[in-house]
């Protein structure tokens, strides 16, 4: 039987990449960029006026792997929770609002939660984010991340580099990448070892049958 | 008779000073009960003392605020290895850092240190079903972005068998992580905690007291900057230690205000002399001085224990003076010199009866008893010396002044007017309570009771450790060997059947040095099976496994990779993630000796597991100080017995008859069985320190015995207020004891106070005066 070298770390790991996740996926639909726009208005144009509805699809390259892997799923975005829904290739839930983060396993029908503040504070560039996400405070991100906007004619590309030792352990850039005047398209992060996930987005209608699923979601992931 | 005042001052003085400079206290309280009767317990011994166990504290911090805790300890941890004496901070939730660090220390003997049973687990891990369990986890590994500081690693050990090795330090983890995904839906516990290791011994509490303040300071000044509450207990060996010093120079203020209070008073009304209390102050402080100097010397150092009740049995040594201070005061020709002279003979039989007593008790094994015994046999001979030859010259230019006001008059009537009825009276009550008293007798060997009571620090320290550690304090597994080679495959031997146990949940955790280090013959054992089993055909299922998974072949797919190295002793003591292992092995005088720390376990099932290992005992050191307690009771009731044979034999020498002999010990022995009725009828267990007691008692009451018998003043009125006014003074020194909250002294002073009482009440009515005493006592001093 084949453990983890530490089963805590390993648990904990499991919804720290996922609160990860959750965040950056966050910050990129809260930052709708138009071409031309300053970084500091990019940013500061974070809060969610309206919910969202996104279809992503997420494919992983990685040296160890033969092919890369891809899972998908839909994202709900509202301006206190967060529900991602994955339907390939392991049916899960995750939700989030601004304190806690629900894990639902729906093959093993397991669930895990934990509060958000302590997982990031481990991270202090997850931190930032949630830091600017609540409280709009765009400072902390910048100490955290050296950041670069490029805006062209076609698009935008935001360049995300950590700044500090421990968020550089994790990943070594996040490029977020979309259309002149539009959301977000792209998400990249690019790992220590030039690993790669990669996130592409496409934005649906948020109903009112939608809402009910979210709610729904909601209830699912937290065993309610 | 100023030069003998000087005299007497320039002695103290000296005496004081000597104790000062050369005394060496101990208060532990195994230096008193625990004697190390060869090499091996010894070093036991001494490594249980000072080793790093007894120099941790532990700190459970707590906070509404979970997420404060993460980063609050971590912060503490920096703060806290920047003070002095501080070795090593270890947190309780390992954090990523010293994963990594561990990973990279071991992974070169990840195979070595495989399996306790490589011949049995090796094979099963190239099973098929094995190789698909490690491919699938080594993908979960890829796929996890928080463990990109793991992927490096994975070129080196493709099999993943540092996973293997690390799940082995699981019992590292202190409870308060969860132990399964099911406790995982549950809500993380709002604390956390640290172990701090001091490089100060945990019992040397003076120079423990500043590193505590800096560590409860430094708590406080962070925790300040953050929102939420956050709290800290402490517990450790230490702690303790320090609480135990509190605790005991409370008592000794408090109990000296009462008792020197009481004193004075007594002195006052009695004497209306506060002279005479500098006198016997002077006496006693001397004979304690000289008796400290005397049992250091003997013994290297002396146990505080035997200062505490050492001094009160020297106690006794106060009734000397104060009956040369009664008869001086009475004498007609106010010659304190000469009153002193004919009361002598007494003064020296009581203390000689005394002396035997406690030189009885050097014969038994016990090291407190010996030390005790050196103690006492001193200090009387000091205190008697000094009421003979020095008291005199002191009283002399003032012993007109000195008036004793108190009589004793109506008792010693009414003992004349109705002896035989009283006696009668007094005989079938004492039978009567001794029947109804024994049944209820109790006896305890249990040492823990004579350590101070510390209920709070107690019940703090349990639930701390309830937190942190799952380790049963003073329960271990030791192993010991000629070398240190031997003991790693006993050590081996006690793992595996640990193991057995842990899995039948007889025992909830254990804490060996496998897998930190294995001998060389197991390691070799690991790396020969493996390479019988890095097979062409197994690689070849290998990579089949990493095809299923989606792994690349190319990087993960080749057992070349795999890194057969031993660890030797030598490399393992220049690796730098080894910090839980302190105090666990030890090798000095060609002997090797290793501990296996155990949770909590069915201490009967542990035995049997480990009965017929070879060089393996199981210690639980309560148990250990409780047999070894038991022992010296036996011994010490000898010796006591032995003891009293000679007392009585030397009252059979002086007064030439065993009637008048077993005359002069009957109240003793009266006010003894008493005194063991009234703990007995009150529900108490008697003990090792009840003994010591009732020695004390019976010494005594001798001595009031023999100053009646004797009655070398000629007057029965004056001798009985001399008893009378010795008997107070003891009764208030020991009874003063009883404001102590240590258990021991309170154990002397109901045992000493209520007996030194009925003593002084019995000797009027069951010592019988004539017997043809003073023609024998003549013929013989003739």
């Amino acid at each position: 039987m084949v453990k983890c070298c530490c089963p805590y770390l390993n648990r904990l790991s499991k919804l720290k990449k996922y609160a990860f996740l959750v965040l950056s996926v966050w910050l990129s639909f809260t930052a709708q960029a138009v071409a031309g726009d300053s970084l500091d208005e990019v940013l500061a144009r974070h809060v969610i006026q309206a919910p969202e509805k996104i279809i992503y699809t997420q494919t992983k390259y990685n040296q160890y792997l033969s092919e890369p892997v891809r899972a998908s799923g839909t994202i709900y975005i509202q301006p206190d929770y967060f529900v991602m829904q994955q339907d390939s290739p392991l049916p899960m839930l995750v939700v989030s609002n601004h304190e806690r983060i629900w894990f639902y396993d729906i093959d093993k029908d397991r669930r895990y939660e934990r509060k958000i503040t302590r997982l990031n504070q481990k991270d202090p560039a997850l931190n930032a984010l949630i830091t600017m996400l609540r409280f709009g405070d765009i400072k902390v991100l910048k100490n955290q991340f050296d950041i670069k906007i490029e805006a062209l004619d076609v698009g935008w590309v935001l360049d995300m580099q950590p700044r500090h030792f421990q968020s550089k352990k994790i990943f070594k850039t996040m490029k977020l990448q979309g259309k002149a005047g539009k959301k977000v398209e792209r998400f990249e992060i690019i790992s220590l070892h030039n690993d790669s996930t990669v996130w592409q987005f496409d934005t649906r209608p948020f109903s009112d049958d939608t809402a009910e699923v979210v709610e729904l979601l909601k209830q699912t992931a937290r065993g309610l | 008779m100023m030069r003998y005042q000087v005299f007497s001052a320039v002695l103290l003085a000296a005496l004081l000073s000597a104790v000062a400079l050369f005394v060496e206290f101990r208060t532990d309280v195994s230096d008193f009960f625990f004697q190390a009767d060869n090499p091996e317990t010894a070093m036991m011994v001494s490594h249980m003392q000072t080793g790093a166990l007894s120099r941790r504290y532990l700190l459970l911090v707590e906070s509404p605020d979970e997420a404060d805790l993460v980063t609050f300890t971590q912060e503490l941890k920096e703060k806290l290895l920047t003070l002095p004496h501080i070795q090593r901070v270890v947190l309780m939730q390992q954090d990523e850092a010293t994963l990594e660090s561990l990973v990279k220390d071991y992974l070169p003997y990840s195979a070595a240190l495989f399996s306790l049973s490589p011949q049995e687990d090796v094979p099963l891990l190239f099973s098929q079903a094995s190789l698909d369990q490690r491919s699938e986890y080594i993908k979960t590994i890829i796929l996890n972005q928080q463990y990109g500081w793991l992927q490096p690693w994975l070129v080196q050990d493709p099999l993943l068998l540092m996973s293997d090795w690390t799940a082995k330090l699981t019992g590292l983890q202190v409870s308060g992580a969860p132990a399964d995904d099911a406790q995982f839906d549950n809500e993380e516990p709002q604390y956390t905690g640290l172990t701090v290791e001091t490089s100060v011994s945990g019992l040397d509490s003076a120079k423990q007291q500043p590193i505590y303040q800096a560590l409860s300071e430094s708590f406080s000044t962070l925790a300040a900057s953050y929102p939420e509450k956050i709290s800290l207990r402490m517990t450790g060996v230490p702690v303790f230690a320090m609480a135990i010093k509190q605790q005991v120079s409370q008592d000794v203020k408090r109990v000296s205000l009462i008792s020197s209070f009481l004193m004075i008073v007594l002195f006052l009304v009695v004497f209306k002399s506060l002279r005479g209390l500098l006198w016997v102050a002077f006496i006693l402080i001397s004979s304690v001085a000289a008796a400290s100097l005397m049992t250091s010397l003997v013994f290297g150092y002396m146990h505080a224990l035997v200062v505490a009740i050492g001094t009160t049995l020297i106690g006794v040594c106060i009734d000397y003076p104060i009956h040369s201070m009664v008869h001086a005061a009475a004498s007609p020709k106010e010659d304190a010199e000469a009153s002193t002279k004919q009361i002598w003979p007494s003064l020296w039989l009581g203390g000689l009866t005394t002396v035997v007593g406690y030189v009885a008790l050097s014969f038994s094994h016990h090291p407190g008893m010996q030390q005790l015994a050196l103690f006492a046999g001193v200090g009387i001979a000091t205190s008697l010396l000094l009421t003979r030859f020095m008291l005199p010259k002191l009283m002399q230019a003032h012993i007109q002044k000195v008036k004793v006001v108190w009589h004793i008059q109506p008792w010693l009537a009414l003992v004349e007017r109705y002896r035989k009825p009283m006696q009668v009276l007094v005989l079938v009550f004492t039978m009567v309570v001794v029947v109804i008293a024994w049944p209820q007798f109790m006896w305890t060997d249990d040492m823990g009771k004579l350590s101070p009571a510390l209920a709070t620090l107690k019940a703090n320290d349990q639930d701390v450790r309830a937190h942190l550690s799952s380790v049963e304090p003073g329960r271990f597994v030791l192993v010991k060997a000629a070398d240190f080679e031997t003991a790693l495959q006993r050590n081996e031997e006690v793992a595996k059947q640990l193991q057995a146990l842990k899995n039948a949940g007889d025992v909830t955790a254990y804490y060996s040095l496998y897998p930190w280090l294995a001998s060389q013959k197991i390691q070799q054992n690991n790396l020969d099976v493996f390479t019988t089993q890095l097979t062409a055909e197994h690689q070849r299922l290998w990579q089949q496994s990493l095809q299923k998974q989606g792994l690349s072949v190319e990087k993960l797919g080749k057992f070349k990779a795999v890194s057969l190295q031993i660890l030797t002793p030598e490399v393992f003591e220049t690796l730098n993630s080894q910090p839980e292992l302190a105090g666990q092995y030890l090798q000095e005088d060609g002997q090797a000796l290793m501990f296996t720390w155990l949770g909590m376990h069915d201490v009967e099932k542990v035995k049997e597991k480990l009965l017929g290992l070879q060089g393996v005992q199981y210690i639980s050191q309560k148990d250990r100080v409780n047999a070894q307690a038991a022992e010296y009771r036996v011994q010490t009731i000898k010796v006591l017995s032995l003891g009293s044979i000679a007392i009585l034999l030397l009252l059979v020498a002086r007064f030439g008859s065993l009637v008048i002999a077993m005359n002069v010990l009957f109240p003793a022995l009266v006010a003894t069985l008493l005194v063991v009725s009234m703990w007995s009828l009150l529900g108490k267990a008697m003990g090792m320190l009840h003994l010591i007691g009732l020695l004390l008692v019976i010494a005594i009451c001798v001595d009031y015995a023999i100053f009646t018998l004797e009655n070398r003043a000629g007057s029965l009125s004056l001798t009985f207020q001399a008893i009378l006014v010795s008997s107070m003074t003891t009764a208030i020194a020991f009874l003063s004891l009883g404001f102590a909250d240590n258990p021991a002294l309170q154990t002397m002073a109901w045992t000493v106070g209520p007996g030194v009482l009925l003593g002084f009440l019995l000797c009027p009515l069951l010592v019988k005066q004539g017997h043809g005493l003073k023609q024998s006592l003549k013929r013989r001093e003739a």
